[in-house]
This record gives C-alpha cells, structure tokens and sequence, in this order.
C-alpha cells in the first residue's frame, strides 16, 4: 500500500490566516522510510496528523493506493506511534488491553490476540510479563516498546512515527531506531517519520522531505540531500546550527512576511518552487543549482 | 460489554488508591456511619415511634429522652433517627443520579462537540442562571408535595454542575494521545467516549459527587422547611426544624436544635469524604 498526500493545504484561525502546511504532497509506500524533518512550527507534526487521518486538511486528499498482493488498502491499515510513549496508553488500562485495543476492533479477541500480543510484545524486545501493568508503572523507553508493539499489532501497512524519540534519553533512542529498523526489515512496513533530529534521519530514513513554514522546500533519497543539501535551511538542519525562531533565519536576516524563504531574494517575488537538483531530488532555492552558491548564501 | 469496560477501569483507577484513610476522615466515615447505622436500627426497634404522641410536651433532654420532646410529645431523637434513614437516603440517592447523568452527558458533549456540545451547554446555562434551591423550589412546586418529587428536583438543580465538571475533564482527556491512538485502532466516537473519555474524567465528577450528597441534604431541608418536602407527621430534619423553631423563640432549644446538628454533622461528613478522596484520587 502507498499512503499518497496531494497538495495538503491546512490553515488555522477564524480568519484563515494561519498557514500551517502550504500545498504539501507526499508519497511514502511499503519498506520505506520517508523522514518529514524541520524545526518546529514548521507544519511537520500538522502533516503527520492529516497522514493519519486525526485531522482534516484545509484542501487537498489523502489517499491509499494498494500496490501488490498487501491486501486492501485504506487508513485501518495506517497506525501511529507517538512522541510522548506514556500519555499515548490509556492510564486506566493495562498495557494488555491497550495492546489488544487495534485487534479487538478488527474482530480478534480471546486466544487468537493474546497470542499476536505476546508475539508482539516478544518482538519488540519485552518480557510478557509487562501485560498486566498499567502505564504508570513502565518507563519511557518500555512504554514506546508498547506503542511499537500496538502500533503494528493489527499489521499495518504504514506507520507515522511523529517525534519516536524525542522523550526518550540517548541510550533508549538508539534502542528503539533499532527496534524500528528491524521490524521494518521484517515486516515491510513504511514508516512516515516526523521528527527533528537529523540523528535519526541517518538511521532510518530512506527518503527525505525537509519542511520551513508549512512548505517542502527540498525533498529527495536520504543519501543525497544528507551529502549534498542544496536549500540552505537543509544545510543549516544538516549542519545543526539551531534556528529557535522560524522568522529568523541561520545568518540572522530576518525573514519577510509569507514568503518560504529566509534569505531576502528572487524567492520574494516570485516563490521557488521545486525544481530538479539531481536524481528524485528537488529543492524550492533559485540558487540550489549551483551549490557554490548556497555554501556563500 | 460497554459497561463492563468503564467498570473495569474504574477498578483499576479509582477504587484501588482508596486504602489507606486519614484521622478525620475516619471520624467523618464513623460519623456517618454510626448517623446512618441508628437511622436503619432505631425506627425498626422503635416501630412507629417517631410519630406516636405518648409523652408530655416539650421535655428537655433527659437519659430518657436524649434529644427531649416535640410540642405535640414526640420523642425529638426517635425522630432524628428517623429522619436520618429518609435525608441520607434521599442525599446518596441524588448524588449517584446526579453523578450518572452529569457523567455521561458531560462525556457525549465533549466528545461530539459542535452541536450536541452548544445545546448541552446553553441548556446547563439556563439552568444554572438561576440558583439551585429555587430552580427546586419551583420545580417541586409544580410538580406536588412529595420527597420523591423534590429529590427529582435537586437531581436537576445539580446536574448542570456535574455536566459542566464531567464536560472541562473529558474535553482535557479528549486531547490525549491515548485518544488519537484509540480512534486510529479503529474506535468509533460512542467506543471512545465510553471506553477511554468516561472512566478517565469521571473521578472529578465522582469527588464533586459526594459534595453534591452534602448540598443535596441541606437542599432538601430546605424544601421541608417550606413546606415542600416531606409532610407532617413524617419526620425529615428540615421539617423538624420548622416545626420547632417557634419554640425555639419560647425557650425550648431542642426540638429544633437537635435535627439541625444531624444536618450540620451529616453535611460536614460528606464534605470531609469529598475533601479525602480529592487527595486521595488527584
């Protein structure tokens, strides 16, 4: 199955000022990773909700297309991992039930999801025995074990992963990439990742889309736009330097209003748009042509 | 099955912090336990006693008659017993019906927002406009003299609050991550409001409930009082009240004192209760 974003446009406020996500299309499909980074406010986790489904886009579809023999497709087939592992479980449920939750509303109950659940459980590196507690009672990393292990209980095709890592310590984080690698590896399940943190794009993401004020301003195999970014807010990402405010850019000059861009410039009059830079990588800067360019912007 | 998934919860979240108890709390469950144990036992042994006119008018508090008697020679604390089975009954009868109906709705307003949430919120708007013991007093006045008729009364005097508390907790639960994860399981709007948004929000409405059996109590004295409650000769502590309180102003103290010391020690019980199990379960 392929989950298929097409021109997602989602503005907030009573005068539809707010743009969160300008006119976005995304394709993620089985045994892929597509990594959505940017800073935040940038509309990435707006993207990760529309994708599955928590809300509605302003304009634009989303769809699922079934591709080979994965069975039907549809947006039961898409689960979702959170940023927050604890507060994703219901406190007054043991982990069992919240485990079983996704099965039971497929119609499996009794012997038939006990098993996929301890089979889950075990796959996902903890002792059965954690089942009969409540959320309050594991850690971090356990409760984003129990996500994964919810999360992929009813054989989804496709799972967002918005911020997997980002609650957890440095140990935990590196655990649970793993974890999510080795279960796409046997699985085959495609993973939408939202996140931040560039680390975790080097170790999962096959596919990059790298987002500034609800907009994709480059987008490519990981490879590439990680050893070659051609916008510089890609390279800034890249190269960590933090940008805390989205209307200041790397170098300081402050971004102009409704513009996509925080270096003054062509983009102003008449928007970048993305235009080819290599093999399936587009990036939206007038000077992503020519990288010497961008390394003195 | 429904529920049974809200029960469930409710064992694992509310009823298993509820162990360990404090010195006043313990005294405020002695209290009205001791309250409601003699409101059950006293008129059994006493039969119809609390409304038998067989001693001298207005005697005061003796060993053989603790509370005194009423100006028609009714023993004052085979009355108060009596009274203590109807006016508990009646406050824990409201405060679970109250705590049902306010749950529930609160819990289906929040979770269906839009236009159940505004006609549920603008009809707790007009009820609440007016207070609580005349919105009774005209309800009951329309509907008869009758206590049953004035604890329906209360239960809609009351509801709006627990709406309100059940609808600002369950929008907060409505937000939650466990939330979005139950919906994308597959969970239609009725199996998230039942299963996830009620029995996460409903221990603020159930602490609030037992401050409601306190209200509730002192609410339908009041009635009594007016004379809408419960009818002469049966005994309620806020008939009592006014029954006694001309005497009050001729000296005898007790026929009036003592039903409004079973008021006093009934409603600060509950609130005590409320108080205990709001640190208990926050």
């Amino acid at each position: 199955m392929e989950l298929v974003l097409a021109d997602i446009e989602v503005v907030y406020g009573k005068r539809r000022r707010n743009h969160a996500v300008r006119g976005v299309s995304l394709r993620v499909g089985r045994g892929e990773t597509l990594a959505v980074v940017g800073e935040s406010g940038s509309g990435k986790t707006t993207i990760a909700k529309v994708a599955a489904g928590l809300q509605p886009a302003t304009s634009g579809t989303v769809s699922w297309r079934a591709t080979g023999d994965d069975g039907p497709a549809g947006p039961q087939r898409v689960h979702m991992v959170f940023q927050h592992p604890v507060q994703s479980l219901d406190p007054s449920w043991r982990i069992r039930r919240s485990v079983q939750e996704p099965l039971r509303y497929l119609g499996v109950t009794g012997d038939d999801a006990d098993r996929r659940v301890h089979r889950l459980i075990a796959e996902v590196g903890l002792d059965p025995e954690i089942l009969d507690r409540y959320p309050r009672d594991v850690s971090g990393g356990q409760a984003q074990r129990v996500a994964v292990a919810r999360a992929l209980v009813a054989d989804p095709q496709i799972v967002i992963l918005d911020e997997p890592t980002a609650s957890l310590d440095q140990t935990v984080r590196g655990r649970i990439l793993a974890l999510l690698a080795e279960l796409q590896q046997r699985t085959g399940v495609g993973y939408l990742m939202i996140t931040h943190d560039i680390s975790s794009v080097r170790r999962l993401a096959t596919r990059i889309a790298v987002m500034y004020r609800g907009l994709i301003v480059e987008s490519g195999p990981a490879p590439a736009v990680l050893a070659d970014p051609r916008h510089p807010y890609t390279r800034a990402l890249i190269s960590a330097v933090p940008v805390a405010d989205p209307r200041v850019s790397w170098d300081g000059v402050v971004a102009l209003p409704r513009t996509s861009c925080p270096v003054p410039g062509p983009c102003h009059e008449h928007g970048p748009g993305l235009h080819e830079v290599g093999p399936d990588h587009v990036a939206g800067c007038t000077k992503a042509d020519d990288p010497q360019k961008v390394a003195t912007t | 099955m429904a529920v049974a998934d809200a029960g469930t919860a409710l064992r694992g979240n509310v009823v298993s912090r509820l162990r360990v108890g404090n010195p006043v709390a313990v005294a405020a469950f002695a209290m009205l336990g001791t309250i409601l144990l003699l409101g059950i036992v006293v008129p059994i042994v006493a039969g119809s006693g609390d409304v038998a006119q067989e001693y001298a008018s207005l005697l005061p508090p003796s060993l053989d008659h603790p509370f005194g008697t009423d100006k028609y020679g009714r023993d004052v604390f085979l009355r108060c017993m009596a009274a203590a089975r109807i006016d508990i009954a009646l406050g824990l009868s409201v405060a679970v019906a109250v705590l049902i109906i306010g749950s529930v709705i609160g819990a289906v307003s929040a979770t269906f927002g839009r236009g159940v949430d505004a006609v549920v919120m603008r009809a707790t708007d007009v009820l609440l406009a007016f207070p609580g013991v005349v919105l009774a007093l005209v309800i009951t006045a329309s509907l008869g003299k009758n206590p049953w008729y004035a604890a329906i009364a209360v239960v809609i005097a009351f509801v709006p609050l627990l709406v309100r508390l059940a609808r600002s907790k369950a929008l907060e639960v409505r937000s939650a991550d466990y939330i979005a994860a139950a919906r994308l399981s597959g969970a239609s709007t009725w199996q998230v409001a039942v299963r996830h948004v009620l029995p996460n929000s409903f221990k603020y409405p159930f602490v609030q409930s037992t401050l409601v059996a306190s209200w509730a109590i002192l609410d339908f004295a009041a009635l009594s009082f007016l004379g809408v409650g419960v009818q002469p000769p049966d005994a309620e502590w806020g008939a009592m009240i006014a029954e006694g309180v001309g005497d009050n102003l001729l000296g005898s103290w007790w026929p009036s004192f003592f039903p409004g010391l079973m008021i006093l020690l009934t409603a600060a019980s509950f609130q005590v209760i409320g108080d205990w199990l709001d640190r208990r379960l926050r």
